[in-house]
């Protein structure tokens, strides 16, 4: 009969299914899994899977999970699932939080296990901003910093002082067609901080006090708002989606972005990259705020010695070199850069040389509201910037002070 | 004994206030069984803390003033371990850890382990010593800035346990505040006394009720107030007596192991090996207050943790154990007493007010008849409680609270008064400025709302009109789509160089404007934004009132040679006020409360001139983390919209008879 043979072959396919299965599962099981979770996307995800997947073929005893979850909400998402003991093993993420983090002990220190052998792969540089309170919270997997982006159909040589910067981008305004020779979103304080470092200012002073009320920082302000207001060189306003539509639509002659920038140009346009240019007031160069993308540790993992061996593995040679030519990150680990292919990296690299880490301690947090008021109140509004300067360090000491006491 | 007739046909029923005082008291009584279970759990917990943490302080202090220079330092310290577990009691395993962090030490001659990377118990006990590096020098900052923290020397302690076993760690200070290792302790606590209060309480509960149900005979009312009263006397009696022997038994912990401790750390002073220059305390609580002290004269933390392990070794396997908490107090907190007290008074007084007036027996007879109702609404009411009522009344209670770096100080009407007090009403994110921009975006709003959405119900009404299901489709689009993505196209729509806003504006010649940077503007944007995303509520609401009134008054008023106006005055809007009434006053609370907007449009620009109550709330709480104020901020909030929706309720009432 027709229908017995069918039940047979059903039946014996189910029992070879089982006699291969069974011990594959078996084997899963004795395996200690490791959840890692990140907020990668395109070319960086590719290079992150190929790396944990190298991983998990050469590695027996331990399987590393990945979970990709949306940048905006990954903050919030590592601040409320850790505690509730639901949050992953070890995660990707910049440096800025972690003194926050520490503090409502949602990470953990690694220094127990970190040998110098492995300390010693890193840029000192990259590594200096994971450290809060004298501990050691993560691996720094990339770091990112803001460099100059420039249109190649419309510049040779991206210019190397500010002078030249205004005097090229002023070629390039037109205010007809609504192109501009500069292009950056002005009023965010992290996009302005290059100015704010290279005019000498800086945020907190060494004993950790809020210096923004400073004659240096008054002169970046006035920097940025003569870029709009004096030359007209950029944008009356401008947001994130605003810049890269205009790079993309060749608008924008130069733009100042970071490295994942990249990821949303499109394809063909013809574009480099360039260290941001030196501060012809000062004769500085600018220093934008270096972000040192770490792997750290939850303080709930329960196999936090399996998840350090993933963390050292995600942060060796073979690994980074990985993470740098194809997912096109520029990369901590020093050694990697023999093997480089991708010559935009270089920039990056040497940007790294002229950056500020971002402050990594909570009272950073208090400082970003009242900063981006002023800017916003000094470029667009056209306030006179050191009293907005002024009230911007009145109110976050008020604050600091406020959330201690 | 009851002069209602219905009462006749059933004699047996016992007499509805000895049921209720019973029913009372056993209440009360085992109110404070448990409270004052657990408290006594707490206070036998602490001394037995206590009691460990003396030693591991002593410990650590003799092993601190180590002479390293010499050879025999390591002896020395194993010395003074062996003779810990002799003359202290009950200390049942010691050990010294030397931690690698403490790198600059790692060639002290400080006896013990050095740390395993593969030893899960080292890492334990590495975390441990981490924490109370942190704790240490945490501590030392915090009181530069601010003196007046931690009189309590035991504040900064961090620690856990069970009543079996206690596991304290106390770090080995070496000069000003550098942490060179590690003193772990496992200590068996004496035997706690207890189980009298349980005991006496539950004997004066059960006697107390059998008074209630004797003397009911007497004399009902003035003989069960009698009772009631006497059994809180005497509960009080109880109460006080328990406080005041936990009391004691922390004293005798800190005499006690006191002088145990002081004479181990003299005996290690006194053996010649340790550095020269300590003074040797005078008495037993001079004694403890040295070792409490760095040489910086900051408090030393302590260290604590569950005793449950596995491994055999000092450290054992402990789950999830590295939760650490602030250390047991010098003193029985008596405040719990009178506050458990009050509560149980407060409950007894009650009953007793309402059975002097008669309302018992009535409460008793609604319960009695309607119990499966109380019980059908239990499940909604247990989730309502979890889910909304266990939230808010946190945020209550914050509201009263103000952060002192990890903790919480009460401040009392501090954050209200400090919102409420401030009158520059001039500057932004003034309280009174926010509100009336606040109040403004609400009546705007919801009245351009109310006639745009009106407007277009009667137009789509109009028999006349063809394809109205595609206009009528069409037009609640913006209502579908989520609310904070049309937020954002229309923030894109109203940038001032590539703005369609301001292109269309261009077409008809006029300038550019600059929407966020001054208050009108920002204001508008925000305006037209929450417009287009409101007005399909209502017409929706006016759609569906308007065909339910029926056809026949228009004809009749055709007939009496009604106009249109007339007809929409005396007709559809008397009509349609009992549909459209509450739909506005939930518009009126959605758009008072309105977040995404103005977060995602003017984001407050300019300076937070349009940031309106909700979005101020929220930018104390989580851009300057002050959850207290942020918390009065939006009790605030709510006793307005609580104060409004009261009023409004009134104002229906009147209208709900529309139809009858």
């Amino acid at each position: 009969m027709k229908m017995h043979r069918w039940i047979w072959i059903a039946t014996a396919t189910l029992v070879a299914l089982g006699i291969v299965g069974v011990p594959r599962l078996m084997a899963q099981a004795e395996k200690t899994q490791v959840v890692l979770w990140h907020a990668y996307r395109g070319d960086e995800r590719k290079a992150l899977e190929q790396v944990v997947e190298t991983f998990n073929a050469s590695h027996a005893r331990i399987d590393v999970k990945l979970l990709a979850v949306p940048f905006d909400a990954f903050p919030d998402k590592i601040t409320n699932a850790i505690p509730q003991g639901k949050g992953p093993d070890i995660f990707i993420f910049a440096h800025d939080r972690i003194g926050n983090w520490a503090e409502s002990k949602v990470i953990t220190p690694i220094d127990f296990w970190a040998d110098d052998d492995v300390l010693e792969r890193f840029m000192p540089q990259t590594m200096k901003p994971l450290t809060y309170r004298r501990k050691l919270y993560g691996l720094p997997m990339a770091f990112k910093s803001t460099v100059l982006f420039y249109n190649k159909d419309l510049i040779q040589t991206p210019p190397k002082t500010t002078d030249e910067m205004i005097a090229l981008a002023k070629k390039f305004t037109n205010k007809e067609t609504k192109s501009y020779g500069l292009v950056y979103e002005f009023a965010n304080f992290y996009m302005h901080a290059a100015w704010f470092h290279g005019f000498g200012a800086r945020v907190f002073d060494s004993d950790g006090n809020v210096t923004l009320n400073t004659p240096a920082a008054a002169a970046s302000f006035q920097f940025a708002q003569d870029l709009r207001n004096k030359y007209g060189i950029v944008p009356q306003e401008s947001t994130s989606v605003l810049v890269t539509s205009l790079f993309n639509e060749g608008k924008a002659a130069m733009v100042i972005n970071g490295p994942w920038f990249r990821a949303e140009l499109k394809e063909g346009l013809n574009y480099g990259v360039a260290p941001l240019p030196v501060v012809s007031a000062t004769n500085q160069p600018a220093r934008p705020f270096m972000g040192s993308e770490a792997v750290l540790m939850s303080a709930k993992s329960e196999h936090q010695e399996e998840a350090f061996t993933v963390m050292t593995y995600l942060t060796d040679v073979d690994a980074a070199v990985v993470r740098m030519n194809v997912g096109k990150q520029p990369v901590a680990t020093a050694a990697a850069y023999a093997s480089m292919t991708d010559p935009m990296i270089k920039v990056f690299r040497e940007q790294l040389e002229n950056s500020v880490p971002m402050p990594n301690t909570p009272q950073m947090l208090l400082v970003w509201s009242p900063v981006t008021n002023a800017l916003n109140a000094v470029v667009t509004g056209g306030s006179p910037p050191a009293r907005e300067l002024a009230k911007a360090q009145e109110e976050i000491e008020k604050n600091i002070a406020a959330a201690r006491r | 004994m009851d002069s209602q007739p219905r009462e006749e046909t059933r004699p047996a029923r016992p007499p509805a206030s000895a049921v209720g005082l019973s029913i009372v008291i056993a209440l009360c009584g085992g109110m404070l069984l448990v409270l004052f279970g657990v408290l006594a759990g707490i206070w036998a917990r602490d001394a037995a803390r206590l009691d460990a943490m003396i030693r591991a302080r002593a410990i650590a202090d003799a092993v601190s003033r180590a002479d390293d220079s010499t050879e025999s330092g390591e002896n020395w310290i194993r010395d003074v371990i062996d003779s810990a577990k002799t003359s202290l009691p009950g200390t049942t395993e010691a050990l010294v850890l030397e931690g690698r962090t403490f790198v600059a030490h790692t060639d002290h001659a400080l006896a013990g382990t050095r740390l395993d990377r593969k030893n899960v118990e080292h890492k334990r006990l590495y975390d441990d010593a981490d924490e109370l590096a942190d704790q240490l020098e945490r501590n030392i900052d915090e009181r530069k800035k601010y003196p007046d923290l931690e009189k309590n020397p035991y504040a900064t302690a961090v620690l856990e346990s069970d009543e079996h076993e206690v596991y304290v760690a106390a770090p080995i200070i070496e000069g000003k505040m550098d942490v060179r290792g590690i003193v772990a302790l496992k200590v068996t606590p004496a035997p706690v006394k207890g189980g009298q209060f349980a005991l006496w309480m539950s004997i004066a509960t059960a006697a107390f009720i059998v008074a209630a149900w004797l003397m009911v005979r007497m004399e009902p009312r003035v003989s069960q107030v009698l009772v009631g009263t006497m059994f809180i006397a005497f509960a009080g009696v109880l109460v006080f007596q328990q406080v005041h022997e936990a009391s004691a038994g922390l004293q005798g912990v800190l005499t006690n192991t006191g002088e145990r401790s002081r004479v181990l750390w003299q005996g290690a002073m006194d053996s010649g090996k340790a550095l020269a220059g300590f003074r040797t305390p005078a008495s037993t609580g001079e004694f403890l207050e040295a070792i409490n002290q760095s040489e910086h004269g900051d408090p030393v933390p302590w260290f604590e943790r569950r005793g449950e392990r596995t491994g055999a070794s000092m450290g054992g396997g402990i789950p999830g154990a590295s939760e650490l908490r602030p250390g047991p107090a010098l003193e029985v907190d008596g405040r719990w007493a009178w506050r458990g007290l009050g509560v149980v008074a407060a409950l007894m007084a009650l009953y007793l007010l309402l059975l002097v007036t008669g309302r018992t027996r009535k409460i008793a007879e609604v319960f009695r008849e309607h119990w499966y109702a109380y019980a059908y609404v239990a499940p909604a009411v247990i989730g309502a409680v979890v889910l909304v009522f266990g939230p808010f009344l946190f945020a209550i209670g914050l509201a009263f609270y103000t952060r002192v770096y990890n903790t919480y100080e009460f401040v009392g009407l501090k954050n209200f008064i400090e919102i409420l007090s401030n009158f520059k009403v001039l500057e932004s994110r003034n309280f009174y400025r926010t509100l009336g921009v606040t109040v403004m975006w609400t009546v705007i709003n919801v009245s351009l709302h109310v006639s745009i959405g009106l407007g277009l119900a009667m137009l789509l009404k109009d028999k006349t009109l063809k394809f109205t299901p595609v206009y009528r489709t069409l037009l609640i689009v913006p209502w579908a789509l989520p609310n904070y993505i049309t937020a954002l196209i229309w923030k894109g729509m109203f940038n001032k160089e590539y703005g369609a806003v301001n292109e269309f504006l261009g077409l008809l010649g006029i300038e550019p404007v600059s929407w966020f940077t001054t208050f009108w503007g920002a204001f508008t944007a925000n305006l037209v934004t929450n417009v287009w995303l409101g007005f399909p509520f209502m017409m929706v609401i006016s759609l569906g009132a308007l065909q339910s009134i029926p056809a026949d008054l228009y004809e009749a008023a055709d007939v009496d040679g009604a106009g249109r106006w007339d007809k929409f005055v005396r007709i559809t809007l008397p009509l349609l006020k009992p549909a459209l009434f509450p739909a506005i006053i939930l518009g009126i609370i959605w758009t008072f409360n309105n977040f995404n907007i103005i977060y995602l449009v003017s984001a407050g620009a300019p300076d937070n001139k349009t940031d309106i109550l909700i979005t101020e709330a929220y930018r104390w709480a989580f851009e300057k983390y002050q959850y207290g104020y942020a918390s009065a901020y939006s009790m605030i909030i709510f006793l307005i919209l609580f104060s409004y929706t009261y009023v409004t309720n009134r104002i229906t009432k009147s209208t709900e008879g529309a139809y009858e």
